[in-house]
């Protein structure tokens, strides 16, 4: 735990009495957390518990509708104005959510770009960076994928893990502060979420802030700092890996590991 | 027929090449009209999606033989005077864009939006989005259903021949008067028809193989 000590006054994100409807059902029902520097979060939960939402929330791809989400301290995607709130501009939106970076489910690839100019598409456009200056870094992040040979590929000539590492390099080419995983390996082949585990651990061990909804029990189990049950909405339980896995207080998450521990075996 | 083809060839080869050249003409006004309204089927706006759409759904809703009339033969009395030609391209062409429109719209808005997002995330501006994710892939999608649309065009040229342009029907039904016999004349027109569809679609296929590889 001696990250955690280290942690900085202001929270990298704070999430405070946070809800989210779509239409009359209520997804994100008053979410309150802090994620610190160098956390490495997990969040588990059943299918539907608002678990994914709530990471579209923090990088505002979902608006929503009460509380708070603020990124270094910053609000992000309203602004408060004497009359209420009001939705951020563009470029403060921008701004607000340039510390995060995001894997998503399905990659989300542009598969009309090679593997490298998906990596450097967003430091020549958001950045500014030349086109050499962005492909050494672009090919640097490649490496720490391990995936600098397939620079030249097409993501469609890609397996799903070399698609997802791809994708863990693109997010960390514009060097997040946080970086957000929305289930990354739940798209994958059995024999294929090894490799991307691998490279989430290689993250964490240096220093990373990582929040990370997933179904893999293993890594929330090992990797993270911090695991956080999700169900219905609401956080059920916060602790430590060891606290929720081996000692759960409420019989949802209890329920819930039996049901994972039946099915892992 | 091989004296058909000496005495009539010249004939039909210049009412190929009006053909040809109103279609490409027309196709060029419609690609390009169909631009902005394409963007203006998906603005927020009403007051832009509204008129929009209404374009749209009269172009589609109305049989380009009665627009050319309009254009033609109406367009006189608004002191809009144009050549049987010039009229041709302008009906073909405002025709055209209707469907052309629907077709990048959809297009458009096929992208997969977790592509948008991952843009978004990554700090790219909403034009910068447009430009280089949204257009890029919006137009492999959109390739197939355009060639369609443009053989189509090209078989809808014939209509052209009812405000006497010379093109490839008017002269099959003139060398038909001539001749007193319909099946040579419109044999040999529906040939060439046949080999313009032929040599789209082969072209559309060529390019959609080339941009399936994902070169840009």
């Amino acid at each position: 735990m001696s990250r955690m000590s280290q942690a900085s006054p202001v929270p990298a994100i704070r999430i405070r009495g946070l809800m989210k409807r779509f239409g009359d059902r209520t997804v994100l029902d008053g979410i309150d957390l802090d994620v610190r520097d160098g956390d490495v979060l997990c969040i588990i939960g059943p299918s539907g518990s608002g678990k994914s939402t709530l990471l579209r929330c923090v990088a505002f791809l979902d608006a929503y509708d009460e509380g708070e989400v603020n990124i270094l301290g910053r609000l992000i995607g309203w602004r408060e104005t004497p009359m209420g709130r009001e939705p951020a501009g563009e470029a403060e939106l921008a701004a607000v959510r340039a510390p995060l970076g995001m894997v998503f489910q399905h990659f989300h690839l542009w598969p009309h770009l090679p593997v490298l100019a998906n990596v450097t598409l967003a430091l020549r456009l958001a950045r500014g960076l030349s086109k050499q200056g962005a492909e050494e870094t672009g090919l640097a992040m490649l490496g720490r994928v391990g995936l600098t040979s397939h620079a030249g590929h097409f993501p469609d000539q890609l397996s799903g893990g070399q698609k997802q590492r791809v994708a863990i390099a693109r997010a960390l080419a514009v060097r997040p502060k946080v970086m957000l995983f929305d289930e990354p390996t739940s798209a994958l082949d059995p024999e294929l979420v090894g490799e991307v585990l691998s490279v989430m651990k290689a993250l964490a061990a240096d220093g990373m802030t990582m929040v990370i909804v997933t179904h893999e029990m293993g890594f929330a189990a090992h990797a993270a700092n911090r695991t956080v049950f999700m169900d219905r909405g609401r956080i059920v339980e916060a602790g430590t890996p060891q606290d929720l896995f081996r000692a759960p207080q409420s019989e949802r998450l209890r329920q819930f590991l039996e049901t994972w521990r039946e099915r892992a075996l | 027929m091989g004296t058909f083809l000496e005495t009539y060839g010249g004939l039909f080869a210049a009412a190929f090449a009006t053909t040809l050249t109103l279609t490409a003409a027309g196709l060029v006004v419609a690609a390009l009209v169909a631009l902005p309204l394409a963007l203006g089927l998906r603005s927020q706006s009403w007051l832009i999606a509204v008129p929009a759409r209404l374009y749209v759904e009269l172009m589609r809703g109305a049989p380009l033989v009665i627009l050319l009339f309009l254009a033609y033969y109406g367009g006189p009395s608004f002191g809009i005077v144009l050549d049987a030609e010039t009229a041709g391209i302008a009906g073909l062409g405002l025709y055209g864009a209707g469907y052309f429109a629907e077709i990048y719209r959809a297009g458009l808005n096929a992208v997969p939006r977790g592509e948008i997002e991952a843009a978004a995330v990554l700090g790219l501006s909403r034009g910068q989005i447009f430009l280089h994710v949204r257009i890029p892939r919006a137009a492999r999608l959109v390739l197939p259903p355009a060639i369609g649309q443009a053989i189509n065009l090209l078989k809808e040229s014939a209509v052209l021949s009812v405000i006497t342009v010379p093109e490839l029907t008017k002269v099959a039904g003139e060398v038909s008067n001539l001749t007193f016999s319909a099946i040579a004349p419109y044999l040999t027109a529906a040939l060439l028809y046949w080999i313009a569809v032929e040599a789209l679609a082969r072209a559309g296929d060529a390019a959609e193989r080339h941009l399936a590889v994902g070169k840009s």
